[in-house]
């Protein structure tokens, strides 16, 4: 049998259901990983043996009383640092919350208990969710485990890089503009945004509360599959929650893609980094005539854009080629409105961030900064509380909601979202999936974007419309450049069809074999 | 269409009342920087296409377009059943200062209290 950390999760719950090896035991194996590697990665901001083997403990309690046991039996699963966990740390990556401890349980908490998992540490984050490459976290960076020189990505890198690492085989992270996908996509492993209102977020400290989503890591697509049905169901204490029971989607990734219509996004107009043409891109894409550009070359709503590198594109057409010899049907396809969606997702994120932000007082909970006053107290709680990007975003949100300035901006954006979502209606009368890199490029350098937020933030270009139209979208592993940097290639579905999203994963899966764990950083660790 | 937001003096005096609205206390050199990234954010994504206020009427208006869950969810209320909720010891357990059961904050108001100075802090 190969070690214990090389199994995947579903393998791990029926070894423990069968007494093969017990809940401690796996969780003993995943702490010695996470002793060895994490001081390099600095996946975990916490984690805890006596309570994490606690955990453990009382599922091989339950099965020695002779109990069924659920799906994850015996399974870690890590939680980003912005999931509530009763008498928990719960910082979000911040110092405003950087003594807080969390009064209840996240309802994707429960849930993980309820099946028999083992809730195991807090991952890093950029603070509360607002970053692309978790160099924004007040405990400072996670480092990408297939070069330490490099980003996991953000917001949710900790989760990524821990599961990439396999220091645990399956995480939990949030997804507000590509929080997960993104850093799926730069650690090599599969991470998924399920339809806005699948996952109850009662729990999941609100960053923009129209765009917020639970989602998922793991190394295998049936692993995500079993671990997003766990997830999922109504929430009566999410007014956002969807009640439908969700499906089996274990049973979606074997399940092929023939007859499986895919539209694929030409990336051919991404842009340029550092191009700024100053075009509008009013409805032009939609009658440019043009059958394969997603986004028009003269549409720039932003400074910058980064180019979709060879090896990204290399990847699409090699997962097209893929799913073509699986049996789907591809096509080209186009996305009006595509190229607005980066700055109408960070104008429509930065006002509700600065509505949610400012419960951060320094009354009820977190940091308090002393001042003569109860407002110059708050004030000078919220500006050493909080981190430059925060802050950042809490005065553009302010700004966007301001008057006189909230048609030009807030307006606008939300209009945008609006001719989004019907171009993605449209979109999807005539293909069932849509497909695209997750990210222009593969994983940037430390260091190199935080000083340019337009640069951090193009990161997000290709994940931003599916968040601003609440679908469900997957980042499923695909290759490595010439660097042996991970490659993601996103799917998105319509609202509720997840069960697409696991069929094409499945079939690329197949197609580029499991991720491997980065050999290169365990052996440099190791020596 | 809207005036540019960034282009001009009053604009940038604008950020740092936004600032102020944003109830942050900011050094000098942390305030340039904000204030200088944010009039580059908002002139990078003014061009976002105009509401059927502005110059194109075809396209959707801000009434058109009030944000609307996309699994099309509306009025959503649950049952008003008393259930048990955080408790008042939970909910004062992650507070700065509290005072039995009261959080305690800075003076909001200068209120003369006999036998004090009332312009103390």
């Amino acid at each position: 049998m190969k070690p214990l950390h090389q199994l995947g999760a579903r393998r791990i719950a029926v070894g423990v259901r069968a007494r093969e090896f017990s809940a401690r035991d796996v969780t003993l194996a995943f702490l010695a990983r996470v002793r060895q590697f994490d001081g390099t990665l600095r996946a975990f901001v916490d984690l805890d043996d006596e309570r994490t083997l606690a955990a453990a403990d009382q599922v091989d309690q339950r099965l020695a009383e002779g109990r069924q046991l659920g799906p994850l039996a015996g399974v870690p699963v890590a939680l980003k640092d912005n999931f509530c966990q009763r008498g928990l740390p719960t910082t979000c990556g911040s110092r405003m919350l950087a003594a807080w401890h969390a009064p209840y349980d996240a309802d994707v908490v429960e849930r993980l208990v309820a099946a028999d998992a083992v809730p195991f540490g807090k991952t890093n984050m950029d603070e509360f969710g607002m970053g692309s490459s978790t160099e924004w976290s007040a405990f400072g960076p996670t480092t990408n485990p297939w070069d330490a020189t490099r980003v996991p990505g953000g917001s949710s890198g900790g989760s990524a890089a821990a599961v990439a690492a396999g220091l645990v085989p399956l995480a939990l992270g949030s997804d507000t503009g590509g929080s997960v996908r993104q850093p799926a996509a730069f650690c090599g492993v599969f991470g998924i945004a399920p339809s806005y209102g699948r996952v109850s977020r009662r729990g999941l400290v609100a960053f923009a509360s129209s765009l917020d989503r639970v989602g998922a890591f793991a190394r295998q697509a049936d692993d995500l599959a079993a671990l997003l049905r766990v997830l999922s169901g109504g929430d009566a204490r999410d007014a956002t929650s969807v009640h439908d029971a969700p499906p089996d989607w274990r049973d979606d990734v074997p399940a092929g893609v023939r007859e499986v219509r895919i539209g694929v996004l030409s990336i051919a107009d991404v842009g340029t980094v550092g191009s700024s043409t100053g075009s509008s891109s009013t409805g032009s894409s939609s009658t440019s005539g043009s059958s394969t550009g997603v986004v028009p070359a003269a549409a720039t709503v932003t400074e910058k854009r980064d180019c979709v590198e060879t090896a990204v594109a290399d990847a699409l057409a090699a997962s097209r080629a893929a799913l073509t010899q699986a049996g789907a049907t591809l096509r080209d396809a186009v996305l009006p409105g595509a190229a607005d969606a980066l700055a109408a997702y960070h104008l429509i994120a930065a006002a509700e961030a600065a509505s949610n932000l400012a419960r951060y007082d320094g009354v009820r909970y977190g940091t308090r900064v002393a001042g003569v006053n109860a407002e110059t107290s708050a004030r000078n709680t919220r500006g050493e509380g909080f981190g430059p990007e925060v802050q950042r975003r809490i005065v553009l949100g302010t700004m966007a909601l301001s008057a006189g300035r909230r048609d030009a901006l807030h307006g606008r954006a939300e209009a945008t979202r609006q001719r989004l979502r019907t171009a993605f209606a449209e979109l999807f009368e005539n293909v069932d999936v849509l497909l695209s890199p997750t990210t222009p490029t593969t994983a940037f350098a430390l260091g190199t974007r935080t000083s340019d937020p337009l640069r951090m933030y193009a990161a997000d270009v290709l994940t931003t419309p599916a968040s601003l139209a609440g679908l469900p979208a997957i980042s499923i592993p695909a290759g490595h450049d010439e660097a042996g940097l991970p490659i993601g290639i996103q799917a998105v579905a319509a609202v509720g069809r997840e069960d697409l999203l696991f069929r094409v994963a499945g079939a690329l899966e197949r197609a580029f074999g499991t991720p491997a764990i980065p050999t290169p950083f365990i052996e440099a660790v190791a020596s | 269409m809207s005036a540019r937001v960034g282009d001009t003096a009053d604009a940038a005096d604008g950020v740092h009342d936004v600032i102020s609205l944003a109830r942050l206390a900011l050094s000098d050199d942390v305030r340039e920087r904000v204030v200088s990234a944010c009039r580059r954010l908002a002139a990078a994504w003014q061009d976002l296409p105009e509401t059927r206020r502005g110059a194109d009427p075809s396209v959707v208006s801000n009434a058109d377009c009030a944000p609307s869950h996309p699994a099309g969810l509306t009025d959503v209320l649950r049952d008003d059943v008393p259930a048990p909720g955080l408790s008042s010891d939970a909910a004062l357990a992650g507070a700065p200062a509290v005072d039995g059961n009261a959080f305690v904050v800075a003076r909001v108001a200068d209120i003369p209290v006999p036998g004090r100075n009332s312009t103390r802090p």
